[in-house]
């Protein structure tokens, strides 16, 4: 079973950064350290509890950039902003049935993430069978900063541990 | 540039929302186009090293961070008073060209492209890349990831990175390019150039033999005479990577030519009190509201404004291609050049012949004997304390402009991004879409939000780095109001 963690995101755009923020915390938990701004380039190779291949990974734009990136996985963990009105730090665990519409799941420049999922299985890509986003409400998207808001910071840990949690 | 302040709350506020406002008589008056935008990059730049903002700004954007990487660095070399080797300059074009091949072909074939293979009045869930695959067939999906994963492999070869590419330097570049590299790259240009040309052919027997399509992209819907920006090399011709920035005027004239730093003297920004939105326009022409004509100083630089103000292409068949267009849309050609295309539909067109382009000067660049020299970079071994480094980005002429202190901290940063110089434009083909679907009241319903959103798309704005990011597809909302300001009709569709 090869599985991928995506921290979707702008790391350097406040609540935006969460995805990101997460699979770093992530990949220090699986074992090493994530360098810097890492990019898909860098490819981890850990063992989760079950025995299982492990890849960690941060990008920015989704829709056709989020397909090459799933493809040749069996699982694929997305994490990444949303907003919704809701209170911010809310987590929201949804699957690609759901439709999500979090913050860079798709591209204004290219497609949706069901649309990407929907070429890709017409390519006969091998996709993911399982994919599960969790997306968390996020307060400001719209400064630029390292800081997450107050409410965010609080959610991370929950998130890092709820993924680790669904490696198993 | 004069700024105004102004009071937050008389602004309209929304993610790509559209105000349509009616007069008495219930025709259009105007047209609002509203993006939030994005707060404190200067600030969050301000006293960090000047030598960080290659790395910082190619963060801005997941979908141009080779533009701003390549602006960045450009930038530097000027701050840092150092003239990269001649290698370092044609490895980061070489880059800089690959990058070029996969966004043009991404823009053509899932944005653009399917309001013509499809049909511009498919319904809009048939208007996708999806749609696209069902009409041509699997292949041409098949073809543009290969063409994607190709040149995204050159890019992160190249760049040391395949996101958040790292390998630019003040004074040129990190690594150089072995011979195998080389090797890999030439045969890479050369599917490249085969893949441009059946791109080309496509285009050529779906939309220019169609002559309900061609109709369409001939229509007046989106004519605007406008001015046009772009950077052009000594010959005028079109360059992405380095040059004058050249205007022209809506006759085809050259109305100016400078060098990138001087953008203060010529372009200034006009502010409205409904947006955040800054429009830019030409300094000397004067703001005289959202006009197209000789009077106005609206100015658009995308793939068709760049075109629009060169004389010719640098490469053979890329120049082919940009005579035949220019040739089949009746242009005429005056002191040697063609007049300028206003029809904005054509900018579809003018992408593909840039991707022509950028495959052909690839495979100039990796067949070059120079850049595979390991001469890649010179040390600053001073500061002078301001860099303006100007390229093409594929949606318009990108400018970053730096200045620091004695020790290399930075004190000021500004940018202009290649979507700002067309939200003008972008207002006027907003607003001619509408006029042609609402008149006394009256709202031809079916089809306004495409003829809208098919606007938007031959722009392909990028707001990511503009204002910011929208969720997925853009969620346009459309709201009608009549002249006391009540809206009086809603249209919307989530990505």
């Amino acid at each position: 079973m090869k599985t991928i963690i995506i921290g979707l995101g702008n790391p350097i755009l406040r609540d935006d950064s969460v995805g990101p923020r997460a699979v770093r915390l992530i990949k220090e938990r699986l074992g090493r350290e994530m360098p810097e701004g890492i990019g898909t380039d860098v490819k981890p190779d850990f063992k989760a509890d079950d025995g299982a291949d492990v890849k960690v990974s941060e990008i920015y734009a989704g829709g056709i950039r989020l397909l090459d990136e799933m493809s040749g996985y069996d699982r694929a963990f997305i994490i990444d902003s949303i907003v919704t009105g809701e209170t911010p730090g809310t987590i929201y665990r949804l699957t690609a049935d759901d439709l999500p519409q979090s913050r860079n799941s798709g591209s204004i420049h290219d497609m949706t993430l069901p649309m990407a999922l929907g070429m890709g299985r017409m390519l006969g890509m091998r996709l993911p069978e399982e994919i599960l986003i969790w997306a968390i409400e996020a307060k400001d998207v719209d400064s630029f900063g390292e800081e997450l808001s107050e409410e965010v910071e609080k959610s991370l840990p929950l998130v890092v541990n709820s993924v680790l949690g669904s490696l198993s | 540039m004069k700024r105004i302040s102004i009071d937050p709350i008389t602004r309209l506020e929304g993610h790509g929302k559209i105000e349509i406002f009616l007069n008495d008589d219930g025709d259009v008056a105007n047209t609002y186009f509203q993006v939030p935008e994005l707060r404190g990059f200067e600030q969050f730049c301000v006293g960090r090293l000047a030598e960080d903002m290659p790395v910082i700004t190619n963060r801005i954007c997941g979908v141009c961070p080779e533009a701003h990487h390549l602006a960045s660095v450009k930038a530097l070399d000027e701050l840092f008073g150092v003239v990269p080797p001649v290698a370092a300059k044609k490895i980061r074009e070489l880059l800089y060209m690959a990058f070029y091949v996969t966004d043009h072909t991404t823009h053509f074939y899932a944005l653009g492209g399917p309001d013509f293979i499809v049909g511009p009045d498919a319904p809009p869930a048939e208007r996708n890349i999806l749609g696209v695959i069902n009409k041509v067939g699997l292949d041409i999906a098949k073809q543009v990831i290969n063409c994607r994963q190709r040149n995204h492999h050159v890019i992160e070869m190249l760049g040391g990175r395949g996101v958040h590419l790292a390998g630019g330097v003040p004074g040129g570049w990190s690594k150089s390019v072995s011979e195998q590299e080389r090797k890999e790259i030439e045969g890479i240009a050369r599917e490249n150039i085969d893949f441009a040309l059946f791109s080309l052919k496509a285009f050529d027997d779906i939309v220019l033999k169609n002559p309900a399509y061609l109709d369409l992209v001939t229509s007046d819907i989106y004519v605007h005479h406008t001015y046009y920006m772009g950077l052009v090399d000594s010959q005028n011709r079109v360059n992405f990577y380095d040059g004058m920035v050249r205007i022209v005027d809506p006759e085809g004239k050259e109305f100016v030519k400078y060098p990138p730093g001087e953008y203060m003297n010529n372009i200034a920004e006009h502010v409205e009190e409904w947006t955040y939105l800054k429009y830019p326009y030409i300094k000397k022409v004067g703001w005289k509201g959202f006009v197209d004509g000789i009077d106005s100083g609206i100015y658009a630089a995308s793939p068709l404004s760049r075109l629009n103000v060169s004389d010719s292409m640098a490469t053979p068949m890329a120049n082919e291609h940009f005579e035949r267009m220019y040739e089949t849309l009746g242009s005429k050609k005056v002191n040697g050049r063609y007049q300028p295309i206003h029809h904005r539909l054509v900018t579809h067109w003018a992408r593909l012949i840039e991707l022509l382009y950028a495959a052909e000067h690839m495979l100039e660049l990796a067949t070059d004997p120079e850049v595979t020299s390991p001469d890649v970079r010179v040390l600053p071994r001073k500061i002078k304390g301001k860099g303006i480094g100007c390229v093409e980005a594929p949606r318009g002429t990108l400018t970053h402009h730096y200045e620091s202190d004695d020790r290399g901290v930075l004190t000021k940063v500004n940018m202009i991004v290649g979507t700002t110089n067309n939200y003008a434009p972008m207002t006027l083909s907003i607003k001619r879409a509408a006029e042609k679907l609402i008149t006394k009241g009256k709202i031809i319903e079916q089809g306004l939000l495409n003829k809208i959103e098919m606007a938007f798309r031959l722009y392909d704005p990028c707001l990511s780095c503009a204002t910011h990011s929208l969720p997925g597809q853009m969620p346009l909302v459309v709201n009608v109001r009549n002249a006391d300001g009540e809206v009086v009709k809603t249209f919307s569709r989530n990505g």
